[in-house]
């Protein structure tokens, strides 16, 4: 393994290798699609249980992205793949604490991986123009020269800095963690990694509201006023 | 006055966040760039130097866009107290 690299396939379809932390992330995805599917296959106009969960979930983040973005339609709007941005690094980030998950390829955390935390800041990079040309339409571009077409190269290389240090701050403590949780349980197997793991969990609420919250942002200034 | 600091938890949180990680990778970003450039061509330490150059006048610019818009921000708000 290289610098968070897995290079092992747990199977092939046709010449395409599928490893071990995709697995994991389909997992994910049909845990969360389920679950949903589960909420609203039959909704009532009074909720109960699973669906009223769910409201109060879509109503919290509807209300937390409007206070965020200053803009309601915008925050509506991009509300939907910002919630499943954060239950998607957030369950990506625990799955790294399934008791025995450090010894098993298939359970360590999607989010250790960069190619997945690239992967998930070169959607945000696209949303964030998306969302700037939507709103703004060809206009949008005029920010990139502003205030003078002499700040373009620093224009852009902000542009860039934007999904490289999403890249790497998710990558970088969920791979760290990782680590320290191994070293610790190679070390001393058993209590001590507790105290770690116990401290992962806030860890990886964290990594997950700040990718979101950075997201969310990166989003609203593209959308806002200022371009 | 709480209640409205609790509102803007988030957005205080991740503008610091966005202004401290934007720096660092500008900075990271062009000196690493400088710096492969230096190794592919064999020029020695100029480009990583204008790549570092090149991040710090990033970082420079992104902390003076954040400054004004605090600036802007305080002068919307003492002219709504003011009306």
């Amino acid at each position: 393994m290289i610098f968070g690299m897995w290079d092992g396939a747990f199977f092939h379809i046709g010449p395409i290798p599928v490893d071990h932390l995709v697995v994991t992330e389909w997992v994910i995805i049909a845990l969360i699609g389920i679950i949903s599917f589960l909420a609203t296959r039959d909704m009532q106009r009074v909720p109960r249980g699973l669906q009223n969960a769910f409201e109060a979930i879509i109503i919290f983040t509807k209300d937390f992205f409007t206070q965020l973005m200053d803009e309601e339609h915008v925050a509506k709007k991009w509300a939907p793949l910002l919630t499943a941005f954060f239950l998607f690094i957030l369950i990506s980030n625990y799955s790294g604490l399934i008791p025995g998950a450090a010894h098993i390829a298939g359970f360590q955390p999607p989010t250790s991986n960069w190619n997945v935390t690239m992967t998930l800041a070169i959607i945000t990079f696209f949303s964030v123009h998306v969302a700037g040309f939507s709103e703004h339409g060809g206009h949008y571009l005029h920010h990139f020269v502003s205030p003078s077409p002499l700040m373009l190269p620093l224009n852009l290389v902000e542009e860039v800095a934007h999904p490289l240090s999403l890249t790497v701050r998710l990558f970088g403590n969920i791979f760290g963690e990782e680590m320290v949780i191994a070293f610790l349980l190679f070390m001393a197997p058993f209590v001590v990694p507790a105290a770690i793991m116990g401290l992962s969990l806030l860890l990886g609420a964290i990594q997950a509201i700040v990718f979101t919250i950075l997201s969310a942002s990166y989003i609203a200034a593209a959308a806002g006023e200022g371009h | 006055m709480s209640e409205k600091k609790k509102k803007n938890w988030a957005k205080s949180l991740s503008e610091a966040i966005n202004l401290v990680t934007t720096i660092a990778a500008a900075v990271g970003f062009c000196g690493y760039g400088g710096w492969w450039l230096d190794q592919k061509y064999g020029t020695g330490p100029k480009f990583t130097a204008i790549g570092v150059l090149l991040g710090m006048a990033t970082a420079i610019k992104v902390m003076w866009d954040r400054m004004n818009a605090e600036q802007r921000k305080k002068t919307d708000q003492h002219k709504k107290e003011t009306k």
